[in-house]
């Protein structure tokens, strides 16, 4: 190996970082958009899997355009607050603000059998780490049409079944709602009672994830509490 | 008996070097050490051979391992009973049901295990190696009950292979096979190892009485609270949901006399990880945290598997530390971590497993350690002398 | 050593150098390097299947690159023109990623960034590249990425087949029915400590198999 000048060093790093530089921001600027729309449509699916519309990336678009009419941010006591998407509002970033100043997403959709449904986001922590997802209110803003849940990595075989259609059809007509209070939908270990509109099985074997989900469910929905108390019909 | 040994001896030549079945000498060999006390003599220098070899050391630990085993018959039936509402068993039905479920179990763990052993010995031209005589015992009872029995076979092979073939065979494995099948079903089938039904024979097929939780007391104290735990008496005696040995302390403890007064067992480290799992419990009584820190210390020595590791698997003379001061700090650190894990792991109500395999793993460090320590000793004494 | 007869581009020697790291110069099984990735991304095939893609393209073009500047590149900053290459490379696929196999880059996560710390890339530039033409630094990228990619997708499949019960996502377990006879995924497949166990199942066999790697002590 030759033995280089201090100048030749540096002109040589100079030009490597720079056309290094180049290099990336240009890629970058080219891919962002892609990459954005990816996001955005993997979320379009989940909202879209809340009210049981099964897309994929596809057409993602398309039917999230067809379905949901209206979304808006809403705070905790039921008024809309202006000026916020609610599409771009991450839930975690929400949950560290004081509760009177979180801005709560709501989705508004129309069924393909016509039923006005409310879809609203929710998050919350499994037993390894964030579990998050979509329920979907029917028009009398109690009981759920659909929900779906997602996890970062939960326990496979245990925890990590909240993700599966056997645990998320579950939810199906329950209701959030007893006589005017909110009770939310409780996630019972060693199995629901039948017939009880506000309980679903838990995992067995995944109690701590399905604990958490209980209480996402329920922290994440009695936010809402006002607004559904005095929207409903 | 005396017929047998002339039979023996007499087949012995065929198997000799230069035999018919030379190959098979493993087996012969086996066989008869398993009958007969080895009559087997050093030729060169001058060594004693004790009688006691290993398959008498064995032999004990099986005996050791009985009372727990009759008890945990009689339990699986009890539990039986209580779960579907049935009152009209007499004592003798509930030991009998018990031992008709456990009975494949231990079949399939014998097969399986000995299976492999034979096959390994064979290719590698050694003795067929007892040690899996006592395993294939511990096998069955650290399982829940309603375990399918090819998930046992699954297990039984896995430890034997990767646990311990591959590192030489019986006396060269660094984990303790037995937990190693156990650890391997937990977290392969976590659905047949955790959870309620899984403890009781029949309750995950269902058609249990309504409201009846087959929690063991472990999960009861994390889900419902201490308060609802059975009592100190039931788990003392046993008469509660868990695997199938480990429920009655009363019976471990009838087989720990055994394993010490013969002087199998390791008195050290039965003493150390007892008055570890104390010491810890008491401290969590007094410091608090959260709520479980609260459970009564001695409440950890009589539930969950904590007394069958301690006299049965954390004193596996392979795996565990083998100076005598390595012992101690060997079972003093795995009864301090039984605690640890059971009280601040939200996911495994079961520490007695891990922290045995976890020290299983330190055992040679911990030996390292005071070896080396006595030799610097011994150093510094010649230096000043 | 200035050649002056040109060597046939797939001259025996070349060849070598992507047959070597298949077998008896396994980057994974035999150097033991890279194995975290190795833990962390084989759970399915098709992960597995791009990160092997993923690396294959970062190790030859940044060994082309190196191997193309050796005899520019000052002695003194050396490793950091290495990392600076790499980096560069690995962020080009990471973003190509994002923007196309958006799914798989999710699965990915991190580690399509982490193979900047993958062992083997330094190991091979510092090794081979700063010494070797372009032509053979190339040949030596493709075949010791493909040596880390085979032990990555032979170790996905097992993991994915008895974890999950399916081979690249099909579920032939299920499409079979054995789970009528009572069988159930192995869900310690799934967990990362399988996947150390399964390479030491191939290191056990390729031993077994080809007794000049075992040590002698």
């Amino acid at each position: 190996m030759k033995d280089f000048s201090n100048r030749y060093i540096m002109v040589f790093s100079v030009v490597m970082v720079v056309s290094v530089a180049i290099l990336l921001s240009l890629t970058a600027l080219l891919l962002q958009p892609r990459q954005e729309k990816n996001v955005e449509v993997e979320k379009k699916i989940q909202i879209l899997s809340s009210m049981n519309v099964s897309s994929d990336r596809s057409n993602a678009v398309e039917l999230y355009d067809r379905h949901i009419i209206e979304s808006f941010v809403i705070n905790t006591e039921g008024n809309r607050v202006e000026g916020v998407d609610a599409f771009t509002v991450t839930l975690r970033a929400e949950q560290r603000k004081p509760l009177a100043e979180q801005s709560l997403p709501m989705f508004i959709a129309v069924a393909d059998n016509g039923d006005t449904l409310h879809i609203i986001p929710l998050e919350g922590k499994g037993l390894w780490g964030p579990i998050w997802g979509y329920v979907s209110l029917k028009k009398d803003l109690s009981t759920i049409a659909g929900v779906t849940f997602d996890h970062k990595g939960e326990t496979p075989g245990l925890g990590a079944e909240i993700n599966t259609t056997p645990f998320e059809s579950q939810f199906h007509d329950k209701t959030i709602f007893e006589n005017g209070n909110f009770v939310s939908v409780k996630v019972v270990k060693g199995g629901a009672r039948p017939g009880n509109p506000h309980e679903v099985d838990a995992i067995s074997g995944g109690t701590i994830t399905s604990n958490g989900l209980q209480a996402m469910v329920h922290d994440g929905l009695i936010k809402y509490e006002k607004y559904l108390s005095q929207n409903r019909k | 008996m005396n017929f047998l040994l002339k039979k023996m001896k007499e087949i012995e030549p065929l198997f000799e070097k230069g035999g018919r079945f030379e190959k098979l000498h493993s087996v012969y060999d086996g066989f008869a050490t398993f009958l007969f006390v080895s009559d087997k003599v050093t030729s060169k220098g001058t060594h004693i051979r004790d009688y006691m070899d290993m398959k008498r050391t064995m032999t004990v630990v099986l005996i050791a391992l009985m009372p727990a085993l009759l008890f945990g018959c009689y339990n699986i039936g009890l539990q039986h009973t209580r779960a579907f509402g049935i009152d009209d068993w007499t004592l003798m039905q509930m030991f009998w049901f018990g031992f008709l479920k456990l009975l494949p179990m231990i079949i399939v763990s014998y097969v399986v295990g000995l299976g492999i052993e034979f096959v390994a010995a064979q290719i590698r031209g050694h003795e067929i190696n007892e040690g899996y005589l006592v395993t294939g015992m511990l096998i069955p009872l650290i399982m829940p009950i309603d375990v399918p029995l090819w998930m046992v076979a699954v297990s039984v092979a896995f430890a034997v292979i990767i646990g311990k073939e591959i590192f030489g065979g019986t006396g060269m494995n660094i984990l303790n096979p037995a937990l190693t099948a156990r650890a391997f079903l937990f977290f392969s089938y976590p659905g047949w190892m955790t959870g309620d039904a899984v403890w009781i024979e029949g309750l995950v097929k269902g058609g249990g009485l309504d409201g009846f939780s087959g929690a063991t007391p472990l999960a009861v104290a994390k889900l419902e609270g201490i308060a609802h735990m059975p009592s100190a008496m039931d788990m003392f005696i046993g008469t509660i949901p868990g695997s199938v040995g480990e429920t009655s302390t009363v019976a471990i403890l009838i087989g720990a006399l055994i394993l010490l007064l013969t002087g199998v067992g390791s008195w050290r480290i039965m003493l150390s990880m007892t008055l570890g799992a104390l010491g810890i419990g008491l401290l969590l009584n007094a410091t608090g945290g959260n709520d479980y820190t609260q459970i009564p210390a001695y409440y950890h020595l009589i539930m969950g598997g904590f007394a069958f590791g301690t006299v049965f698997m954390a004193t596996d003379p392979v795996t565990a530390a083998q100076t005598n001061t390595g012992k101690y700090i060997y079972g003093a650190l795995t009864g301090i971590l039984v605690v640890v894990i059971r009280v601040f792991n939200p996911a495994y109500p079961e520490g007695t497993m891990l922290a045995i395999l976890l020290m299983n793993v330190m055992a040679p460090l911990i030996d390292h350690y005071v070896v080396n320590a006595n030799i610097r000793r011994r150093i510094k004494r010649i230096r000043t002398a | 050593m200035e050649k002056v007869e040109k060597e046939p581009l797939l001259s025996a020697k070349n060849i070598k150098l992507l047959k070597n790291p298949l077998g008896q110069d396994n980057p994974i099984t035999v150097q033991v390097l890279g194995i975290c990735s190795a833990l962390a991304v084989t759970v399915k095939m098709k992960p597995a299947i791009v990160m092997a893609i993923s690396v294959m393209v970062v190790l030859a073009v940044s060994n082309v690159v190196i191997a193309a500047l050796r005899k520019s590149i000052p002695g003194r900053i050396r490793i950091i023109v290495q990392l600076v290459v790499i980096a560069t490379m690995v962020i080009l696929v990471d973003q190509f990623l994002k923007a196309f196999a958006f799914d798989v880059s999710k699965q990915l996560s991190v580690f399509v960034g982490l193979i900047i710390t993958n062992c083997i890339i330094m190991g091979r530039l510092e090794a081979f590249a700063m010494a070797n033409k372009p032509w053979p630094s190339f040949l030596d990228g493709l075949g010791n990425a493909w040596g880390y990619g085979w032990i990555l997708i032979a170790v996905s499949f097992f993991r994915e087949f008895l974890g999950t019960g399916s081979i690249m996502g099909f579920p032939v377990m299920e499409k079979l029915g054995v789970y009528n006879f009572g069988y159930e995924d192995n869900g310690m497949m799934i967990l990362p400590p399988m996947a150390l166990i399964t390479v030491g199942i191939i290191i056990w066999v390729q031993r077994a198999r080809n007794k000049s790697l075992i040590e002698t002590k």
